[in-house]
């Protein structure tokens, strides 16, 4: 009995130990892990990753969801890109449309991912795309990044200002503006010693302008005038070509009924003229006939001859 | 006296004397060419019904006089001495065919050259008439040649020949001539047949 007692001891023992080690396994291999996270990777191709390590924040809305994991350089769509693979706290909703970007803390330098969350009507982010492992978040872009890329445009553009305004006060268009202003000088002073030469210009400007302004209030008379007169003819001209027209559709009218009387004699003639042309073809048969029973006087005098008798006649 | 000669000279040669008349000279018979059968009266044709124009029939100067024709044997033609049609067949064959289609109602029908204006336009010609007398009592033969004209587009819509061989029951002028009439009954019927599908 003692020794039964022992075995039982040590199988439980035994027992316990496989089921500790069981439990060991299971969490080394990071089961554990799949069932607490939720992970998800993000390929970066813009931003620095400057700041960022395995362990550092994985971040919604400024609140910590999850760490990275781990991250690998990948060749992606021919561009070199670093594949970070992130774990977030299984209770988070990632929503397809999200997009993730470096969060970086401008005194430290520490870096953080930062994830913006897609719209909440949108499923959510579970599947994994054909030959990647988990879901694949986009890739975003941060504010600090966006407010660079103005400052970095803004730069651009106001060194090309400067350049262009460099070439516009160059010596050689230095010296033109010097001329150009030598020019109107000259000119002003031109002015000024002719003016009693532009006043009579300008005096006689005025007087072709009344002048031709009596001219169209007489050209504006005879227009009125012309006005009644040219209403007139367009009445009588209307007149006409409506009466033109009246007597064109009769007579188009006229010539289709001619035409239809002149088709309808055509073919009445043409049956006539068959039918006058056998008469006198008969006739002539007729004629050719009497005149060849004529050149036989003596049938014509004496009768017919035996021989000319038809079946079932005889002569008296 | 010598007056009185040249007088009764010159009275013969005027035709006022007869010296050939012959008390019993064979007298003429003339028969009236006819429809054997002619068609009951059909339904009336409407105005819708389109119009036939039907050109009088065509015949040779031979076959197209008043005597009745035989023949012999083949390839010669002779005339009866005492037989006379009362028309031309040619002309009296067109009245009979234009009464048959008439009554059929099937077409309008009128004669052509007239003020009626046709919407077709059958020709018609008495290719042979004449009694098959090369054995007694021999046949009539009757062949007709027509052609069906579209006069809206003056296309020939048919052309068809009809002949008839029928057996005479006396050899003589008289059974020629009712075998001419059954002959040109038949004649008739195939032409109306022939029309009605040629519509």
């Amino acid at each position: 009995m003692e020794t039964e007692g022992r075995y039982t001891l040590v199988g439980t023992l035994v027992l316990g130990v496989v089921a500790l080690m069981t439990l060991a396994i299971i969490w080394l291999a990071g089961a554990a892990d799949h069932i607490a996270y939720q992970t998800y990777s993000i390929y970066f191709k813009q931003q620095s990753l400057d700041g960022l390590a395995v362990g550092s924040a994985v971040k919604m809305r400024g609140i910590k969801v999850g760490v990275v994991d781990s991250y690998r350089f990948v060749q992606q769509d021919g561009e070199e890109a670093v594949s970070v693979t992130a774990r977030v706290d299984e209770g988070v909703p990632v929503h397809q449309g999200a997009a993730a970007y470096i969060k970086r803390n401008l005194v430290t330098g520490i870096a953080a991912v930062e994830i913006n969350n897609g719209p909440v009507s949108g499923v959510l982010l579970d599947d994994a795309p054909r030959g990647e492992r988990y879901p694949v978040i986009a890739e975003g872009s941060s504010d600090i990044d966006k407010v660079a890329t103005a400052v970095s445009r803004l730069a651009e553009n106001g060194a090309a200002v400067l350049e262009k305004m460099n070439v516009l006060l160059s010596d050689d268009n230095q010296r033109a503006i010097s001329q150009t202003l030598a020019n109107l000088n000259e000119l002003s002073g031109h002015l000024a010693a002719n003016k009693a030469s532009l006043d009579a210009a300008v005096q006689g400007i005025r007087d072709a302008s009344d002048e031709f302004r009596f001219a169209g209030a007489s050209i504006s008379q005879a227009a009125t005038r012309a006005e009644g007169s040219i209403v007139g003819v367009g009445d009588n001209a209307n007149l006409a070509l409506k009466e033109a027209v009246a007597a064109i559709g009769k007579l188009q009218k006229d010539a289709t009924e001619i035409t239809a009387r002149i088709q309808q004699l055509s073919e009445t003639g043409t049956l006539e003229i068959t039918n006058v042309s056998r008469d006198v073809r008969t006739s002539a048969d007729v004629l050719t006939n009497a005149g060849q029973r004529l050149s036989n006087p003596r049938a014509i005098l004496f009768g017919p001859t035996e021989q000319q008798l038809g079946p079932g006649e005889s002569l008296p | 006296m010598k007056a009185l000669a040249l007088a009764a000279l010159a009275f013969a040669l005027a035709g006022c004397v007869n010296f050939g008349d012959k008390a019993d000279s064979a007298a003429m018979t003339y028969y009236v060419l006819d429809d054997a059968t002619p068609a009951p009266p059909g339904p009336v044709a409407g105005p819708a019904t389109p119009t036939l124009l039907v050109l009088d029939t065509a015949a040779s100067g031979f076959y197209d006089g008043d005597p009745l024709v035989f023949s012999r044997a083949p390839g010669t033609r002779g005339q009866y001495q005492f037989a006379r049609w009362t028309e031309r067949p040619g002309k009296r064959f067109a009245d009979l065919l234009r009464a048959r289609l008439d009554t059929l109602g099937t077409w309008r029908i009128a004669g052509a050259g007239g003020y009626v204006r046709g919407d077709r336009l059958l020709d018609t010609e008495l290719v042979e008439f004449y009694h098959d007398a090369s054995s007694a009592p021999g046949t009539l033969r009757l062949v007709l040649r027509a052609e069906l004209v579209d006069l809206g587009s003056r296309v020939l819509v048919s052309r068809r020949t009809f002949e008839q061989s029928v057996a005479l029951t006396s050899f003589d002028a008289a059974g020629a001539a009712r075998a001419a009439n059954l002959a040109v009954a038949r004649v008739l019927d195939d032409v109306a047949a022939w029309l009605a599908t040629a519509q």
